[in-house]
């Protein structure tokens, strides 16, 4: 069974040490153990113009490519952990994807963050929208999810877009706190502080719609 | 990457752990976590429902979103720029949302009290607008990458709203600390954590500029004052006063002054502009009348007239020209520009009455105007593009960029006009979420324009990187640290040495 992510993050090591040596398995299993969170990232990140045309699978499957050429280089250098490089890779292949689907877009700064301390937040409220109406309810629930729905994109909207990204890695692309850090550029205990204050906004928001202290309820 | 992992929140700590549980179908109880860590209890309970909606709303690979059958068309357009910022942000924080699901569209009804509006996801996968409460049935279009967060005054004070007795603004040099008109005086604004810091107390004040070193001109009541700040290097705290009185009386007419502040210019009503060429700070003041302006004896003044009623003054940021507009009823030309260092007329601008005079802060254009607004190129005094549209405020409601390179004019039904001053083009509306109406008030030295509504005078930001299509400065930043303000109301007369910082 391949190593689940992050909570054997120990068994990645040998895994890597073994591919290095060219053990097609254990590339094998490091790729399969970080697929879903990365699925989760394309998910999140792909522009809904390209939903339907663009394959989350085929966008992880390029990256896993670049990923087994860039190997050696990467295991000489290992600058941030397995799992952040992997999205990397990923977030630098889904860019691409974009500049030749989207051309209008191509020089869309906002939308072209590099993994570094100065980049900015890259989700933005429609693509957090978008996901959040994308799931699709049972028709029982569908009115009461329909308004939880729209009142926290409403709060999402409305926050610091830095606070909205470190909720959306956090709970979305389930990064923990340490992955969170390192693909902000910030340090372990300002992420963890900014995380609890983007949290604290969060509910001020909801609650603070008209109705919000009863829905809170 | 620095920070251990003992400096981590213990609430974030526990969070992770929860949203892990969570995620592995646990459906860990909040009563458990609080009594594992009863000194961690309140957060517990007020924050891990807030994870649990991010987890049970978090996304997940489904179908296309639906798109819509919208129909209609767009009668507010902007530049094909803004197609490269699909993000749409309308800040909806204030109204109540529905999703109805009308076939094979999506709409997203806006509940408000005063301007229901109904917002479709268009074929063109553009979001539209509908005003619904509009006999026209007019249709808009928000355009992606509007941001906006407001800046509420704080609770409890009797403070009124913004732009009160006057809709006027000062950028301090840094872009940190804008000075808006208050109705309990100056309320000095942390533009990055978009809250107030500190309010000079002092009812009818007016900020005029901020001078190089930072230091704050004020007029109307109490005079012509300027606010030394001090700030302690070590704390970062800053202290601003005790005013110091530059010149006695004065009114609450439109002062101008130039960039450093040393050529000023006052409306002094039938009787002209007085213009005054202030020195270094070294002579103290006289005291005269109410009413009565009486500058320091070392102070170089003289009046520019004839005009009546003149209530605005401009002064270029090189200190060269004064243009002073009029509020007669003669007929004359409204407008009239003058040289700063002898008084010698050199223009007359057609402008029907009292109007705008402002100068952009790069020393092109002077904007003028009486509800129209238009540009004359500075010197020649010819002319400039025409802006064209409606201009429906009062003559203090438009704002260069600091680059001068955008104008910022009040438009139709509450919405903002951004135009380029050196081709008359207009780059964008910008229209409020809602039924406010805005006024531009100042630009930051980010990438945003300060506003008004006017009806309940709150104090609003808007986001212009995509009209401007060009970085800008610092961005918002709520998690900046607060900015410390002391504030010393003790009025003494101006004195050598100078005491600003």
């Amino acid at each position: 069974m391949p190593p689940s992510f992050p909570e054997d993050a120990g068994a990645i090591d040998p895994l890597l040490a073994a591919a290095a040596e060219g053990d097609k398995a254990a590339w094998g299993t490091l790729l399969d153990c970080h697929r879903d969170r990365l699925r989760r990232m394309v998910a999140l990140r792909l522009d809904q113009r390209l939903q339907g045309r663009i394959d989350p699978s085929d966008v992880i499957q390029e990256a896993y490519l670049e990923a087994s050429v860039r190997l050696p280089e990467y295991l000489r250098n290992p600058a941030m952990p397995f799992f952040l490089w992997l999205r990397f890779l990923t977030r630098q292949k889904l860019l691409v994807l974009h500049r030749f689907h989207l051309e209008a877009e191509k020089r869309d700064a906002g939308r072209e963050v590099p993994l570094s301390r100065d980049a900015r937040p890259e989700t933005d409220s429609a693509v957090l929208a978008a996901q959040l109406l994308a799931r699709q309810p049972r028709p029982s629930e569908e009115a009461l999810r329909a308004e939880i729905k729209v009142r926290l994109q409403a709060a999402l909207d409305s926050m610091d877009p830095l606070d909205r990204e470190v909720l959306s890695l956090r709970h979305f692309e389930q990064l923990t706190n340490s992955e969170t850090a390192q693909a902000l550029g910030l340090g372990e205990s300002a992420a963890s502080k900014r995380y609890v204050r983007a949290l604290r906004k969060l509910r001020e928001m909801l609650l603070g719609v008209p109705g919000g202290e009863e829905f809170w309820q | 990457m620095s920070g251990g992992g003992s400096e981590r929140d213990p609430v974030e700590r526990l969070a992770e752990e929860f949203a892990q549980r969570y995620r592995r179908g646990e459906r860990p109880s909040l009563d458990e976590y609080a009594a594992r860590h009863p000194e961690l209890a309140t957060d517990i309970r007020e924050l891990f429902p807030a994870l649990i909606l991010m987890e049970e709303f978090g996304p997940a690979p489904g179908p296309p979103v639906p798109r819509a059958d919208g129909g209609g068309g767009l009668l507010r357009r902007l530049g094909p720029w803004c197609r490269r910022h699909p993000a749409l942000t309308v800040a909806a924080a204030t109204a109540l949302l529905l999703v109805v699901a009308a076939g094979s569209a999506l709409a997203v009804l806006y509940r408000q009290a005063t301007a229901p509006e109904a917002v479709a996801l268009r074929p063109d996968e553009k979001p539209g607008g509908a005003d619904t409460a509009s006999p026209h049935g007019r249709l808009y279009r928000y355009e992606p990458g509007l941001g906006f967060r407001t800046v509420r005054r704080p609770r409890g004070a009797a403070t009124g709203g913004y732009g009160e007795p006057r809709v006027r603004a000062a950028l301090d040099p840094d872009g940190r600390v804008l000075a808006v008109c208050a109705r309990d005086g100056v309320a000095l604004v942390d533009v990055l954590r978009g809250e107030e810091a500190a309010v000079l107390r002092l009812p009818g004040a007016v900020p005029l500029r901020f001078t190089p070193s930072g230091a704050l001109l004020t007029y109307g009541a109490g005079g012509l004052l300027r606010w030394p700040v001090v700030t302690d290097p070590r704390t970062g705290r800053c202290r601003y006063g005790p005013p110091l009185v530059v010149l006695e009386g004065g009114s609450g007419d439109g002062h101008g002054s130039s960039a450093d502040t040393r050529v000023l210019a006052l409306p002094d009503r039938d009787n002209g502009a007085l213009v005054i060429h202030r020195t270094e700070a070294g002579a103290r003041s006289e005291h005269g009348g109410p009413g009565v302006v009486t500058p320091r004896k070392a102070d170089r003044t003289h009046t520019v007239a004839p005009q009546e009623d003149v209530r605005q003054c401009a002064v270029s940021p090189d200190g060269r020209w004064v243009a002073t507009g009029g509020h007669g009823s003669g007929g004359g030309p409204g407008v009239k520009v003058w040289k700063a260092d002898s008084g010698r007329h050199v223009a007359d601008l057609p402008v029907a009455e009292c109007g705008a005079v402002l100068f952009s802060p790069d020393g092109k254009w002077l904007l003028a105007g009486d509800g129209s607004f238009r540009l004359w190129e500075v010197g020649t005094w010819r002319p400039g593009p025409s802006l064209a549209g409606p201009g429906t405020g009062g003559p203090d409601e438009a704002a260069f960029s600091p680059d001068g390179r955008w104008l910022a004019l009040p438009g139709e039904s509450g919405a903002i006009r951004i135009v380029r001053p050196d081709t008359g083009r207009e780059a964008a509306r910008l229209a409020a979420p809602g039924p406010l109406l805005l006024q531009p008030l100042c630009f930051t030295s980010g990438a945003e324009l300060a506003a008004l509504d006017r009806d309940g005078k709150g104090l609003h930001f808007l986001d212009l990187r995509f009209v401007r299509d060009e970085p800008g400065g610092p961005g918002p930043d709520p998690g900046a640290r607060p900015l410390e303000i002391e504030v010393d109301l003790q009025s003494r007369e101006e004195r050598s040495p100078d005491p600003g910082r």
